[in-house]
């Protein structure tokens, strides 16, 4: 043996996958009660959406875009401009935007459970790094206000396990219902209940975006006001995003996929018992290089490194130790290393 | 009485840019083997003097703190070996100062003290300074000899070829300097990875 020993796959490689779950919002939390805006974006881009901060980025630094909130309409109503006016009919954008992206070709409206053809939305969409591989579904909350009404939203994916049966183009797709987490995802009213509105609206988790019936948020419990007026910058983003602000409370988790493999490095008493380190070695006035004093009859090195290679011996993964370690001729080493993909 | 202490070491290992490139490229990684280091490591504090007696000669070695991995990584400066490559080693030339561009290297390996004969993988950490004769965008090349080829760069820079034995792990280290080559428009500071 030189330099490199081979793992045996059946005894030293071990592979599972873990689904990890973790807080979305900042600094890990899987629940926030305060939302705060930017003002800079607000004046600058906030006729389209408004992002939505854990923390308040008037005073903190670190603060950082947890989602954004949108309003889209069919025709661009709540915002300025019509056809042959100007304007930049930033609902038409939006409603445009989110319809391209999730509904098949030629669909130019909206369904929410039982009713079809609805002509706006409210988005919420978490920025994209939070997300990572996706929402956990049945693993968010979110409380909507609008004066002294409440609304509890949560998915319907304890009930509905493999999701709506709806041709879009990203699946699955969870219906969004009213109910809590607590005690065990209980759903307080199914999404097929109010079939004047619809349900409270979709959810995707592969792409993080919720979207929500401003009919059903109109009516009672909530009765969440939407202005649809034409050619008029009614800001019901920020509508929206007051009624989050009321709800005080979004709780929210991702879930990702782990592939992780375990290597069991053996290093046995009789390998790895000398060193190419230069340091190891004097070298006298005839060029021998011989062993440093004290080393010599007793060899003895450290192991500070694990480098795993493939069969053309190109470094694929390197493990450091946190302090060396002793290897000798009386002392065996394992190691085991966990690399994460 | 005590308890017999039975955890095994477990460290995080992460990829390097060449396992990196392999998973965005689509591939597997099909780890099979693996290597030892003991970089960081100076044996000459290795202390034959210390006063607590032969247990503590590798103190000051045992509880040194390790710098964290690094992916930008393909190769070890050391590595750990069998007992009977002890004292091997690879004879070469190890310097080559004031290189005009053009010029060609010979970088032709000796194995000595015990050495096996074998082929080596040779890295050139900046190919904007020398290149591979045989595969001008190559970063490494594995095989018994290989010959570089100074490059017209403006300013002046230093490369080193790392040299390691196929099989046994034995490590040497060349280093070119190629002189400035006023009328040069290549800057050897560019990105070549």
């Amino acid at each position: 043996m030189g330099v490199y020993k081979d793992l045996d796959p059946s005894n030293d490689i071990q592979t599972n996958i873990a689904l990890v779950t973790s807080g979305i919002f900042q600094d890990g939390a899987s629940s926030i009660a305060t939302f705060y805006t930017s003002s800079t974006q607000y004046t600058n881009t906030g006729d389209y959406s408004v992002d939505v901060y854990r923390y308040d980025p008037s005073n903190n630094a670190s603060a950082s875009v947890q989602f954004g909130v949108a309003y889209g309409h069919v025709h661009g109503s709540g915002s300025l401009g019509t056809v042959g006016a100007t304007g930049d009919r930033t609902s038409a954008a939006v409603f445009g935007q989110f319809n391209n992206l999730i509904n098949p070709p030629e669909t130019t409206r909206m369904k929410f459970s039982g009713k079809s053809g609805v002509k706006h939305y409210y988005v919420l969409t978490f920025n994209r790094a939070r997300i990572r591989e996706e929402i956990e579904p049945g693993g968010w909350e979110l409380w909507l206000g609008s004066g002294a009404n409440r609304v509890k939203l949560i998915d319907d994916s304890s009930t509905v396990t493999t999701g709506n049966t709806d041709q879009r183009n990203f699946s699955p797709e969870y219906n969004i219902v009213s109910g809590t987490l607590a005690g065990g995802a209980g759903v307080g009213e199914a999404a097929s209940q109010d079939s004047t509105n619809g349900s409270y609206g979709l959810f995707y988790p592969t792409i993080g975006v919720l979207l929500l019936n401003p009919d059903r948020l109109g009516v009672s419990p909530l009765s969440l006001s939407t202005s649809q007026a034409s050619n008029t910058d009614a800001r019901n983003q920020r509508t929206f995003f007051n009624s989050i602000v009321d709800g005080t409370y979004f709780q929210c988790k991702r879930v990702e996929n782990i592939n992780s493999t375990h290597y069991f490095i053996r290093a046995n008493a009789t390998s790895f018992n000398a060193t190419t380190n230069e340091t190891y070695y004097t070298q006298s006035v005839s060029g021998v290089r011989q062993v440093i004093p004290g080393l010599l009859t007793d060899p003895k090195v450290y192991i500070t490194s694990v480098g795993l290679y493939n069969d053309a011996n190109q470094m694929l993964a390197i493990a450091k130790l946190s302090r060396p370690i002793l290897k000798s001729n009386s002392r065996e080493a394992l190691i085991k290393v966990k690399l994460d993909f | 009485m005590g308890f017999l202490d039975n955890t095994s070491i477990t460290v995080d290992a992460i990829l390097t840019y060449k396992g990196r490139q392999i998973l965005s490229q689509g591939g597997t990684l099909a780890i099979s083997k693996f290597a030892l280091s003991d970089e960081e490591v100076d044996y000459t504090l290795y202390d034959v003097t210390h006063p607590n007696g032969t247990d503590s000669y590798g103190t000051v070695i045992e509880n040194m703190n390790l710098i964290e991995a690094i992916s930008n990584r393909d190769h070890f400066r050391s590595h750990l070996t069998d007992a009977n490559l002890a004292g091997a080693s690879l004879g070469l030339v190890t310097n080559y100062p004031n290189i005009t561009h053009g010029t060609e290297i010979s970088i032709v390996v000796t194995a000595e003290g015990g050495a096996p004969t074998e082929n080596y993988t040779f890295f050139i950490d900046n190919i904007n300074v020398v290149k591979f004769t045989s595969a001008p965008n190559a970063t490494s090349l594995t095989q018994g000899s290989v010959t570089v080829k100074a490059q017209s760069i403006n300013p002046g820079r230093t490369a080193t070829v790392n040299v390691f034995g196929e099989q046994s792990g034995l490590s040497a280290e060349v280093s070119i300097h190629v002189n400035t080559h006023e009328t040069s428009p290549s800057n050897p500071d560019k990105q070549n990875r």
